[in-house]
């Protein structure tokens, strides 16, 4: 019988550790509270995993023979066949994967921020207040996009928070293969 | 005594507020009793869906309340949880699809913070402190599900590719292990059909024919094997694989022929030829007793052997 665990333990060090350091960053450069920035972290790290493994799910499921053998042969025998080699000792598919991968987290966890900021909001659920003056209503919300409190580059922050956390990550990995 | 038993009955069957988990168990306990003693097809299908929502929404409230709690969600929720999934996916108790167990978590959880939007009889919107609580409730049960779903597909690829769980290279994994602890045989349903498939073809061949022809046969069959290969394939399988070859070949034992088939797994370019499925048949004379059938020509018996899964000697 074959089981996932070892994936599962280190998903669980994954998250932990990209919990804690974007936690960190948002208390330094955002300004926020340490609870307030452990409590958007967590959701934010877990909503990018599920999202993550959603997709993985619906990829696999379409991949071509060849691609799917090398994720398989990836997961049961950590084993890459390169077979096209760029400038690195690494196949050019794993380097785009990476990317794509590296940009749909950061996407996903700056949406999941936005929307949580709404679920935090201690207005939500009581009647919405008319601003005194409807322009500023108009642009202090834009969904997803800016709001006047937190219109100093929050996506670039946010970036920069999951680049440190996917740092980490890789060192970890990569001391794993090495070590 | 009488008046005793007579008060417990009471309690057993009257509920003490008309909303409570009691009444419903007892609506759904007299929809079951109704749904028995119906005779029209509809009406017993209302009838048992009804009783089973009743028994579902019963439960839930009763392990709501007596069951322990964890951060805010009762835990007996998981009982209901899979309650309502097997109902949902499962056609039955026996054969329960991934499906059901890939929603369990997430039916549970959905169930299990149900009570915070209520208070008393009126809908309301948790507190701040307690929608992260919820929130991050629900999202860890989906993590869990995703887990769960990512132990199926693994399944899911041994079934389909058997080689991989028998590879010693499996120990090199960061991603899964292989525990002796719950053993079970591998099977290879796709390599065996194939297998099954030409020896269905090699049984029409040779098993009772005229001894002569059989000379003919062994020779014609080598020949025409590639062709055969070719032409059968598509019809083992709908989906065309392409990761599955056939080899057949055949050679001359003292009393007779010896046929193997094999079928080789070469999704991997690495693995080729380490591993394959093999079956061996024999193709000998038929021993009748020599006193009954004194003149007949002697005729040819087919006898294979299990199919195995074999290791190269040679890669």
């Amino acid at each position: 019988m074959i089981l996932p665990i070892p994936s599962i333990l280190f998903q669980i060090m994954c998250l932990l550790m990209s919990i804690v350091i974007e936690a960190y960053v948002f208390h330094l450069i955002l300004k926020y509270s340490r609870p307030m920035s452990v409590r958007y972290s967590v959701i934010i790290n877990l909503a990018s995993t599920i999202v993550g493994w959603i997709s993985f799910f619906i990829i696999q499921n379409v991949l071509p023979n060849s691609l799917k053998a090398m994720l398989i042969e990836y997961i049961f025998f950590n084993r890459i066949q390169a077979k096209d080699l760029w400038l690195f000792p690494i196949p050019a598919e794993i380097i785009v994967i990476a990317c794509f991968v590296f940009m749909g987290t950061f996407m996903v966890e700056f949406l999941t921020f936005k929307l949580f900021q709404r679920i935090d909001d201690p207005k939500y659920g009581a009647p919405i207040t008319k601003h005194p003056n409807p322009a500023i209503e108009y642009f202090e919300d834009i969904p997803f996009i800016c709001t006047i409190k937190n219109r100093a580059n929050l996506p670039g922050r946010i970036f920069v928070a999951n680049a440190y956390s996917y740092g980490a990550i890789l060192v970890v990995v990569l001391l794993r293969n090495f070590l | 005594m009488i008046k005793k038993s007579g008060q417990l009955l009471g309690k057993i069957f009257i509920p003490e507020h008309f909303l409570s988990w009691h009444s419903f168990l007892l609506i759904s306990l007299g929809l079951f009793v109704l749904s028995q003693l119906l005779l029209a097809e509809e009406l017993i299908n209302i009838t048992w869906i009804g009783s089973q929502f009743f028994l579902i929404a019963g439960l839930h409230w009763l392990l709501l309340i007596y069951s322990p709690q964890l951060g805010g969600a009762s835990l007996g929720s998981a009982i209901t949880g899979l309650l309502v999934s097997m109902i949902l996916f499962a056609p039955s108790w026996t054969q329960v699809p991934p499906i059901a167990w890939i929603s369990w978590p997430i039916i549970s959880s959905l169930m299990a913070i149900v009570p915070n939007f209520f208070q008393g009889y009126s809908v309301v919107i948790p507190s701040i402190s307690q929608r992260l609580k919820l929130l991050l409730f629900v999202l860890v049960n989906i993590l869990i599900s995703c887990w769960i779903g990512f132990y199926f597909l693994i399944q899911s690829w041994i079934t389909s590719y058997p080689l991989l769980a028998k590879a010693p290279d499996i120990n090199n994994s960061l991603f899964v292990v292989k525990s002796g602890w719950i053993f079970r045989e591998i099977k290879a349903p796709k390599g065996e059909d194939i297998i099954k498939f030409f020896q269905k073809e090699v049984n029409k061949q040779f098993n009772n024919k005229p001894w002569n022809e059989v000379e003919q046969r062994i020779e014609q069959t080598n020949k025409k094997a590639k062709e055969l290969e070719n032409t059968t394939s598509q019809k083992t399988d709908k989906k065309r694989d392409d990761w599955w070859q056939f080899d057949y070949e055949s050679k001359e034992i003292p009393n007779g022929y010896n046929i193997i088939l094999r079928a080789y797994w070469k999704g991997f370019p690495s693995l080729l030829g380490v591993y394959y499925l093999e079956q061996s048949c024999n193709v000998v004379k038929k021993i009748t007793k020599a006193d009954q059938t004194p003149l007949s020509e002697p005729v040819s018996t087919l006898q294979c052997n299990p199919i195995e899964i074999k290791k190269a000697e040679n890669k």
